[in-house]
């Protein structure tokens, strides 16, 4: 319960009020019914407990600081089980989340991707933000837990990082853009984008660890450049989901997406279907060295290192030797030399037709 | 403090004919450093993630201490991990990277702030508490990724590959520091490799693996000295094991193996073994450690019936030592490995002699070792 609906109550009741944690015999001993359900009472002469919450601490009880007459019990019982029914978000800020994770979903659906923000979020949001992208998948796992390891990643920066719900198990992070002056990121030179994409990946990187580390389970982050809000949420979430939608389609092994690495899987991904299988139909054959799924790894590595042959050996733990063997046994099947420019380009973007195809 | 434990532990991927692990069974004791080693998609850093919690376990049972924990998330196994691509948090200070998995099980303040100051201490970065990432050169970013393990106090720490992107000094001293930290820590590691020279020189024993399947489990010297099969003789050693393949045949008495270029006497003991498992007379592969072909006068006078001629095609000179890659000995070169002060040239033609003692033998079929199995 917040410090706001806290005052509220107290001021109704004219008694103070607060939260506690009491442990069963404490309950009982003040009158508490056995196997209490939230929402039971336990009155007793200078006030009363209303069990919110059972939890492996202990019972989580409402304290206030008075007798309360049989009306006031009972309403008081009443509303605290409307809430409950309702399953209604805990705090004023979670209600905002939900409600603005409707928005996107409905502007997304509607492909408004520039609509401006409506007012409730306008005064709350005008500032500019980090946008994240999380996916997490778990059987077992809790949402609420998932998501306290974001916040508690997050909090070190503000308490104004915005968790957005969207679909099931995915989740719209804001965080303030000044969080990329809390990574030194401004002590690189001006205009220098890498140097904050660096820091943004970093930032993904963290975050999936962080959540990974703690749930194990299968976690996606995306992450985009920081956007105003206003007008950009909308876009910036379109952006992220396809962002990840591409990912994890183009590079099932990667768990952190970010959409300046990903051109020609875009390219790809947008292909009318006809189109696709007319291109995949004639350039069959030339995929096929593509299906032994070592080449597939030697490849991807060795375009993800500038085709630096002996940087993917090193990675490899072949020898510089070995790899050149390889590579040119490649070369001898696929009629491609990924050392030269022209022909790596062919080989790359084969190389995504082929994960298309296979995949459908 | 806990050991763990694998019982018929076996991963298998969707799509994936073959098990990546493959019926793993294993028993680490209470405070053992034992690496995990071998090539390339050999299963051993699976084998690390399904302890660790990151991936889930297709058959099998895993314990740490006496709990089964297939099901356990893995923040409430009382395991640490460092891992190659370890991501320090860039927008927390070496401080707040540290404290915050304690953060997260709300610890108290004090307490971590114990924590943290101990393995800052230990690790010799205390006066990093306050750098963000981006300022920290690799090793002490590595030594960070150490500290918010240890800070955890759990019962295992788990390594994969956690110095494959120091470079080549960088990582020889924090193999060392990893080593000392972990002693000093009595604390159960399972610690990732692909290198065996890491293994051998940090591992109270050793797992090698191929294929997703353990291919011998013991101390460094019995692995290097006693390995089971040819595939663990090849990989631990650098440079490797030579492996010529050839026959054994009995005249005047003696048990000579024969090759292309090499005529040498089996000594009694091993020659019995040979005779009683029925390899006389059969292909079978010979397994000579490098430093076991001598060019010295005394060896060779000492036994001259396990005397070789080969020519030297390179001869590598690392100052104590010399590598010589020999010609016409099978087809393919044998490396001999004598003092650095030998004064042997290439091209020239060299008298060697093969410690006899010291061979393998390999079935060529099932490649074990006919020495050291039944």
């Amino acid at each position: 319960m917040d410090k706001e609906k806290t005052r509220q109550l107290e001021e109704i009741l004219g008694a103070r009020v607060r939260l506690v944690t009491v442990s069963p015999q404490a309950w009982a001993e003040r009158g508490g019914r056995d196997s209490p359900a939230p929402g039971d009472m336990a009155e007793f002469d200078c006030g009363c407990w209303l069990l919110v919450e059972r939890s492996g601490t202990g019972l989580q009880v409402l304290e206030i600081g008075k007798r309360l007459s049989p009306v006031e019990s009972r309403l008081l019982c009443w509303a605290f089980l409307q809430r409950s029914d309702g399953a209604s978000p805990a705090t004023e800020s979670e209600a905002l989340a939900i409600r603005l994770g409707e928005w996107i979903e409905a502007r997304l659906e509607k492909d408004e991707l520039h609509a401006p923000l409506p007012g409730e979020w306008a005064a709350r949001l005008n500032k500019g933000v980090v946008p994240m992208l999380l996916s997490y998948e778990h059987v077992g796992a809790d949402a609420g837990q998932i998501l306290n390891v974001a916040r508690s990643f997050l909090s070190d920066l503000s308490d104004e990082a915005i968790i957005v719900p969207l679909r099931p198990a995915e989740w719209l992070i804001l965080a303030p853009d000044r969080l990329l002056m809390e990574m030194e990121s401004f002590d690189q030179e001006e205009g220098d984008p890498d140097g904050v994409r660096d820091e943004l990946a970093s930032l993904a990187e963290g975050l999936q660890q962080a959540i990974t580390g703690e749930w194990g389970g299968d976690c996606h982050v995306a992450v985009a450049e920081p956007v105003q809000p206003r007008e950009e949420l909308a876009s910036a979430a379109a952006l992220l989901r396809e962002t990840m939608e591409l990912g994890r389609r183009f590079h099932p092994e990667r768990r952190v997406h970010l959409p300046w690495r990903i051109h020609l899987e875009w390219l790809i991904g947008h292909l009318p279907e006809p189109a696709l299988h007319r291109i995949a139909g004639r350039m069959h054959g030339a995929m096929e060295p593509f299906a032994d799924p070592e080449t597939e790894a030697m490849l991807e590595l060795f375009f993800s290192l500038d085709c630096n042959v002996s940087a993917t050996a090193r990675r490899m733990y072949v020898h510089r030797n070995t790899l050149l063997y390889r590579l040119e046994k490649f070369k001898l099947e696929s009629g491609l030399d990924v050392r030269g420019f022209n022909d790596a380009v062919r080989a790359r973007i084969l190389l995504l037709l082929y994960k298309m195809t296979k995949r459908k | 403090m806990a050991g763990v434990r694998l019982e018929n532990v076996t991963k298998r991927f969707p799509g994936s004919e073959k098990p990546a692990v493959d019926n793993f069974n294993l028993e680490i004791k209470d405070k053992e450093f034992l690496v995990l080693v071998g090539p390339s998609g050999c299963g051993k850093s699976t084998t690390l993630r399904m302890i660790a919690g990151l991936e889930e376990i297709s058959e099998g049972k895993l314990y740490i201490g006496d709990r089964l924990v297939n099901d356990v998330a893995p923040k409430d196994r009382d395991i640490a991990m460092v891992f190659q691509s370890y991501a320090l948090y860039p927008h927390m200070n070496v401080y707040q990277n540290m404290a915050f998995g304690l953060k997260l099980r709300k610890v108290r303040k004090d307490e971590i702030d114990r924590r943290v100051r101990e393995a800052a201490r230990m690790l010799e970065i205390e006066h990093l508490l306050d750098r963000k990432p981006k300022a920290l050169s690799g090793g002490q970013r590595q030594r960070v990724a150490l500290g918010r393990a240890i800070v955890r106090e759990p019962q295992v720490f788990l390594m994969d590959e956690p110095l494959s992107n120091l470079d080549a000094k960088l990582r020889t001293q924090m193999r060392a520091n990893i080593s000392k930290l972990m002693k000093r820590l009595e604390t159960t590691c399972i610690y990732v490799t692909h290198d065996q020279i890491e293994a051998m020189t940090m591992g109270d024993r050793i797992v090698v693996m191929k294929d997703g399947v353990i291919q011998q489990a013991a101390d460094p010297d019995t692995l290097y000295h006693h390995p089971i099969n040819l595939f663990v003789a090849g990989f631990i050693g650098s440079p490797a094991m030579n492996f010529i393949p050839g026959m054994f045949e009995e005249e005047g008495g003696k048990l000579r193996f024969k090759a292309e270029g090499i005529n040498v006497v089996m000594p009694e003991g091993k020659a019995q073994i040979i005779r009683n498992k029925g390899y006389v007379g059969r292909e079978i592969i010979l397994g000579v450690r490098p430093e076991d072909i001598h060019e010295e006068p005394v060896f060779l006078e000492a036994s001259p019936e396990t005397v070789i001629y080969a020519g030297v095609e390179v001869a590598e000179n690392l100052g104590h030592e010399m590598f010589l890659y020999l010609a016409g000995l099978g087809k393919e070169n044998v490396i001999a490995r004598v003092d650095g002060r030998a004064g042997i040239q290439e091209g020239q033609n060299v008298k060697l002699a093969i410690d006899m003692n010291k061979v393998h033998v390999f079935d060529k079929d099932t490649e074990l070792n006919i020495f050291e199995n039944d």
